[in-house]
């Protein structure tokens, strides 16, 4: 158990080290710890070593003995502390004081599971008071006591931490279940789906076969309720993976994106003969790209959906830089939403018109997840036929050059 | 050049065989399709083993249009057998799947995909996609897989 250390001979333990290594480092004095019947220095601090000329490594397994100069009375305590386990101190006599060498040992045994194990002395000039020493020694004490505190609450600290660390294992590997259970619904529920659709599309390009316009009717109707269920299940899809995944947040450039969702949607902007607008500036923000580009195109989608009949669509994007964040608006001049809707708009599988406008009712539940997830928030404008305007509230993130990467909000 | 080869499709959704065969009527497209309904045909097929040793009625495809999730051998094992063989590794290969996960494609490019083609959910688009395929097949020159000299 541990390493150990040759010393006279004898064999001193690791833990004796470990436990006072720290402690006499810290010491004003001159202090090592010493073990075995030798009573060789297991390790020392620095002051110690300059007391006898030396590094306190090299010091590291040599007898105490061979280190003072008047061995016997000093080593006399060293045998009272180990047997009696109370601090000792010695002070040499005046006698030997006039000799120059004028020293007081304080020795404390540290205590092993039957006898102490070693002892930490302390070396110091006479003249030092006995007060001050005895100061050092409420030091020690009270520190040693410290430590053994410390390390407690490191265990503590340990323990949680890896409690933590196995709580948040289970809570992603759930997450990443529900995931795969999502979607493993909806592959196999989309399977029937395109058969369904393929076949009815069949039956109804069939000319040949005679069927009835009635036959070709009921085809078409079935082939429409299986392409409608299809989008369904893709846009729950989409809400789950923007409910559930890690979204890792890095600095986005709203501009492009916003690029890329028109790009998207060129012919439906011609074939509505729609009016865009989407002038700069662009401020960048922290956000998820991709999940972003969904939240943006479907209230773009929703603007180009609900115009108003005879009137010409307008559409307008732009940005709004705030303090700490960035307001991105969508409006258009379409029918617009009554005030007593606007809260609902956003639950999933809402539609306010049923089936009168194509949609799954999820486009909106899926914009504001989104926003949420990422920090931000999403609302709206509106009055019946008078347009509405869209916002969705993203934190900023001004372009410093360096990457920052965040996880969304969970 | 080959463009009248044959399509090997493998797939164990008989309702998807039918409308890739539908779609490629639609498109115009006549290559001749055989089709195995799992992995280990498919392997079978490649090396003529019986039932389909008999080359003249299961020739060796120009193509193949390969489904992920299929019992006894998936695609991913299929793929991963075919580009270790001497020869018969350099037949094109898209999977034809109606996985959407990026972990799939990305899977299937490392074991040497050709493309990652997702189950389209209408038969106009399936039919677009085939009638693609048919272009694509005009601009590429393909390597011949002959059997001789497969090893």
């Amino acid at each position: 158990m541990g390493d150990t250390v040759e010393s006279g001979g004898e064999v001193v333990e690791e833990a004796v080290r470990c436990q006072c290594r720290q402690l006499i480092e810290m010491a004003p004095f001159p202090m090592a710890v010493v073990a075995g019947p030798g009573h060789a220095v297991v390790c020392a601090n620095v002051r110690f070593g300059y007391l006898f000329g030396s590094s306190k490594e090299a010091l590291v397994g040599m007898p105490l003995g061979a280190l003072l100069d008047e061995p016997g009375a000093g080593l006399k305590i060293f045998r009272e502390a180990l047997v009696g386990g109370v601090s000792k101190v010695h002070r040499e006599t005046s006698a030997e004081r006039a000799l120059g060498l004028g020293r007081s040992y304080v020795v404390w045994p540290i205590a092993g599971d039957a006898l102490p194990e070693g002892m930490v002395v302390q070396i110091t000039a006479s003249e030092i008071e006995e007060k001050t020493l005895a100061m050092n020694e409420a030091l020690l004490l009270g520190s040693l006591r410290q430590q053994g505190l410390t390390e407690a609450s490191e265990a503590a600290k340990v323990l949680m931490e890896a409690l933590v660390h196995e709580r948040t294992a289970e809570l992603m590997e759930i997450n990443k279940q529900l995931e795969s259970f999502v979607y493993a619904v909806a592959h196999d529920l989309r399977a029937p789906l395109r058969a369904m659709q393929g076949f009815s599309a069949l039956l109804a390009a069939d000319v040949g076969a005679g069927i009835s316009v009635k036959a070709r009717d009921c085809a078409a109707r079935i082939r429409k309720a299986a392409e409608f269920m299809d989008a369904l299940l893709i846009d729950l899809l989409t809400f789950s993976r923007i409910s559930q995944q890690r979204l890792p947040l890095s600095r986005v450039e709203l501009g492009r994106v916003v690029e890329a969702v028109l790009g998207r949607m060129t012919e439906e902007i011609r074939g509505g003969k729609v009016r865009v607008d989407h002038e700069g500036p662009w401020p960048g923000v922290l956000a998820h790209e991709s999940s972003l580009h969904q939240m943006i195109f479907n209230l773009v989608s929703n603007a180009l959906k609900f115009s108003r009949p005879g009137v010409q669509p307008e559409l307008r994007l732009r940005a709004e830089a705030r303090p700490g964040y960035v307001r991105l608006w969508v409006e258009d001049n379409g029918i617009g939403i009554s005030p007593g809707h606007q809260s609902q708009i956003f639950l999933p599988f809402t539609r306010l018109h049923g089936g009168k406008y194509a949609g799954t009712g999820i486009g909106l539940a899926i914009v504001q997840k989104g926003a949420e997830r990422m920090g931000g928030a999403v609302g709206v404008e509106s009055a019946e036929g008078l347009g509405s305007r869209f916002w969705i509230d993203m934190k900023s993130a001004p372009d410093t050059g360096e990457e920052r990467v965040e996880q969304s909000v969970e | 050049m080959n463009t009248t080869g044959t399509f090997l499709l493998v797939d164990d959704s008989e309702d998807d065989l039918y409308l890739f065969r539908a779609a490629c009527q639609m498109a115009g497209l006549r290559n001749p399709l055989q089709e195995v309904h799992d992995g280990e045909d498919a392997v079978a097929y490649l090396k003529g083993e019986p039932p389909f040793n008999n080359r003249a009625l299961h020739p060796l495809p120009i193509l193949m249009l390969l489904d992920l999730k299929m019992p006894r051998k998936d695609g991913f094992e299929v793929l991963a057998w075919l580009r270790k063989q001497p020869v018969l590794r350099r037949l094109p290969v898209f999977v034809l799947s109606a996985s959407l996960r990026l972990e799939d494609a990305e899977r299937a490019f490392d074991l040497g995909a050709n493309g990652f083609l997702v189950k389209p959910s209408t038969l106009d688009e399936l039919t677009d996609m085939v009638r693609t395929l048919g272009a694509w097949l005009r601009f590429n020159h393909l390597p011949e897989i002959c059997p001789e000299n497969d090893a």
